[in-house]
């Protein structure tokens, strides 16, 4: 910090804050690399359970993650 | 971390509002002005009614100092209980709250150095007049006089007759849902109406609800909690829905609703007069036999008799409509394989199944299931909840059930069913604004201040980032412009 006003000074942005489990987490942040430039979502990584996201990402993002869980299940064979 | 606690479910449950079957009744009382009750109370019925569904020691005062001239002395009320005479008067104003809820108490008033609570003179009055037979409002019915004992129903067929109609909504509503309908009778014009009106169906064809078209209702999500509900919940919800349309259209709900509770005093098998009973209810009552709580031979007879959906409305206890049909009710198999096996040839019964059930096999008597993941999540998705599967799953099990080692369904079918539920939304999104600062001392400043108007949602003190709610915004950004120039000054 330069001239010492600056210690006061506070940065305000507006976004979305995601509350989610460590791995739902994970999964976000995964998403977010493999996206480049205004198609990149992530606002803040904020702690092991936070993140802030841009709005208008919002719905499509939970479509991702939903559709990211639905690959990781394990479907039985209904004929057992 | 949004961790949920799956060990107390079943403590949730009980914590949760919807415990009794009369909980839409109590909202809506809770709600209503001391004229309101006034009017109420004009009728021995309710009077008697009201009393039934306080707690005990409430109903206890009450009897205890109903032939008395005196109000209710705080020093009796604790004498009576055996508490401790310096007991704090809030804590005293506690045990009778449910009676100062429903106005048959007035608040405590300061009388010659005592405190006491005057009781309402409608109400005592009312009571009075219910317990020794008097006045004259009728509220009991009026039994009619009829000439000949031919064609007069059985309690067997009133019984029969109330369930059919009831469930013949309910299955109009389940199978509007399901994909394979199966043909059910369509209700009237007026159920529909209701049914539309409070939200649990809706034409999907007409987003803004104004103009639906009611032949072509589906159900909603409320529609299919309410499908979950038991029978003496769903019972009190539609009644209070029809009075809630009542109120829309500007008309006095009491009369209505004192109807409500005569028809519950009532007797099962006896045939009352429908104008000498109801003079000003004449309308509300023929809607009533839309819904099955009262049968009549014919359209323009005056003769009409309560079902049992009518007379056990006030019971103030939900297990007499179950105990009517218990072991009907109670017919499911739940295996820790997750196997359904249902005794029931019961068409409602098995369509609701149906919303979160696999049924592989069907027999005249038996129907034979799986709760598995797509099904469950797909009725989830349609705004059935985990603890209302439960709910059902448990109030619904086979005696054999209750011979293996509580608890009565498998810790793991009922951790699994909330992973389901909870896998729906890891995310939780709210719109924020992010403050981020370089400055502990305005930090900590500004994060008591959103504390103190509970405009926080997030804080980390590590990395001086605060998140708070967004119409905040301008309000925390003018406390920290102020708190800057003073900062800035300051040094």
């Amino acid at each position: 910090m330069s001239a010492y006003g600056d210690t006061y000074n506070v940065q305000v942005k507006t976004g979305v804050l995601v509350t989610c489990d460590s791995a739902a987490k994970q999964i976000l942040l995964h998403l977010d690399s493999q996206r480049d430039g205004p198609r990149k979502f992530l606002v803040r990584d904020i702690d092991e359970t936070h993140v802030m996201i841009k709005r208008e990402f919002v719905e499509e993002i939970k479509e991702l993650l939903q559709d990211e869980l639905e690959k990781n299940t394990y479907v039985q064979d209904p004929n057992m | 971390m949004v961790q949920p606690s799956f060990s107390h479910p079943t403590k949730r449950e009980d914590a949760g509002p919807s415990t009794s079957p009369t909980a839409a009744l109590d909202a809506f009382l809770d709600n209503q002005h001391q004229s309101y009750y006034e009017e109420l109370y004009k009728s021995e019925a309710v009077c008697l009614c009201i009393l039934r569904s306080l707690p005990p020691v409430c109903r206890h005062i009450i009897l205890h100092i109903l032939w008395s001239h005196q109000p209710i002395r705080t020093v009796d009320v604790k004498l009576f209980l055996q508490m401790d005479l310096k007991t704090p008067l809030p804590e005293l104003d506690e045990v009778v709250r449910p009676a100062l809820n429903r106005k048959i108490l007035h608040p405590m008033i300061h009388k010659k150095a005592k405190m006491q609570w005057p009781m309402n003179d409608t109400f005592k009055r009312g009571l009075r007049n219910a317990l020794t037979g008097l006045g004259t409002s009728n509220s009991f019915g009026v039994p009619f006089e009829r000439d000949t004992e031919e064609g007069i129903p059985t309690q067997e067929e009133l019984v029969a007759y109330g369930e059919d109609t009831f469930e013949g909504i309910l299955k109009y509503m389940v199978s509007s849902g399901l994909e394979i309908g199966f043909p059910v009778a369509r209700p009237q014009e007026e159920v529909l109406q209701l049914l539309h009106a409070s939200g649990l169906m809706t034409d999907p064809s007409d987003p803004t609800g104004q103009n639906p078209n009611i032949n072509r209702l589906t159900i909603t999500s409320k529609g299919f909690q309410f499908l979950l509900e038991d029978r003496q919940t769903q019972l009190w919800e539609i009644l209070m829905y029809y009075l809630s349309a009542k109120e829309a259209n500007s008309e006095r709900s009491a009369v209505v609703l004192s109807m409500f509770f005569s028809l519950g005093c009532m007797q099962l098998g006896q045939d009352y007069s429908a104008s000498a009973s109801f003079p000003h209810a004449q309308a509300a009552l023929n809607d009533l036999a839309q819904y099955g709580f009262i049968y009549r031979s014919s359209e323009d007879t005056d003769q009409f008799f309560p079902t049992h959906l009518a007379t056990a409305l006030c019971s103030g206890d939900a297990t007499v409509t179950k105990s009517q049909d218990a072991d009907e009710k109670r017919f499911l198999i739940l295996e820790t394989n997750y196997k359904i096996y249902a005794y029931t040839s019961n068409e409602l019964e098995i369509a609701i199944l149906n919303l979160f059930v696999d049924i592989r096999i069907r027999y005249p008597n038996l129907v034979v299931g799986k709760l598995d993941r797509k099904n469950v999540k797909a009725a989830m998705e349609k705004g059935i909840s985990a603890h209302q599967i439960i709910s059902y799953l448990s109030s619904h099990a086979h005696p054999q059930m209750y011979n293996s080692p509580p608890p009565l369904l498998h810790p793991t079918i009922v951790d699994q069913l909330h992973l389901w539920d909870r896998e729906r939304n890891r995310l939780k999104a709210e719109d924020t604004v992010m403050f981020e600062f370089f400055s502990k001392e305005l930090f900590d400043d500004t994060e008591a201040e959103a504390r103190a108007n509970a405009a926080l949602q997030h804080s980390i003190p590590s990395q001086k980032l605060l998140f708070i709610e967004p119409h905040t915004k301008a309000a925390i950004t003018e406390f920290v412009k102020e708190r800057q120039a003073r900062l800035r000054s300051g040094i």
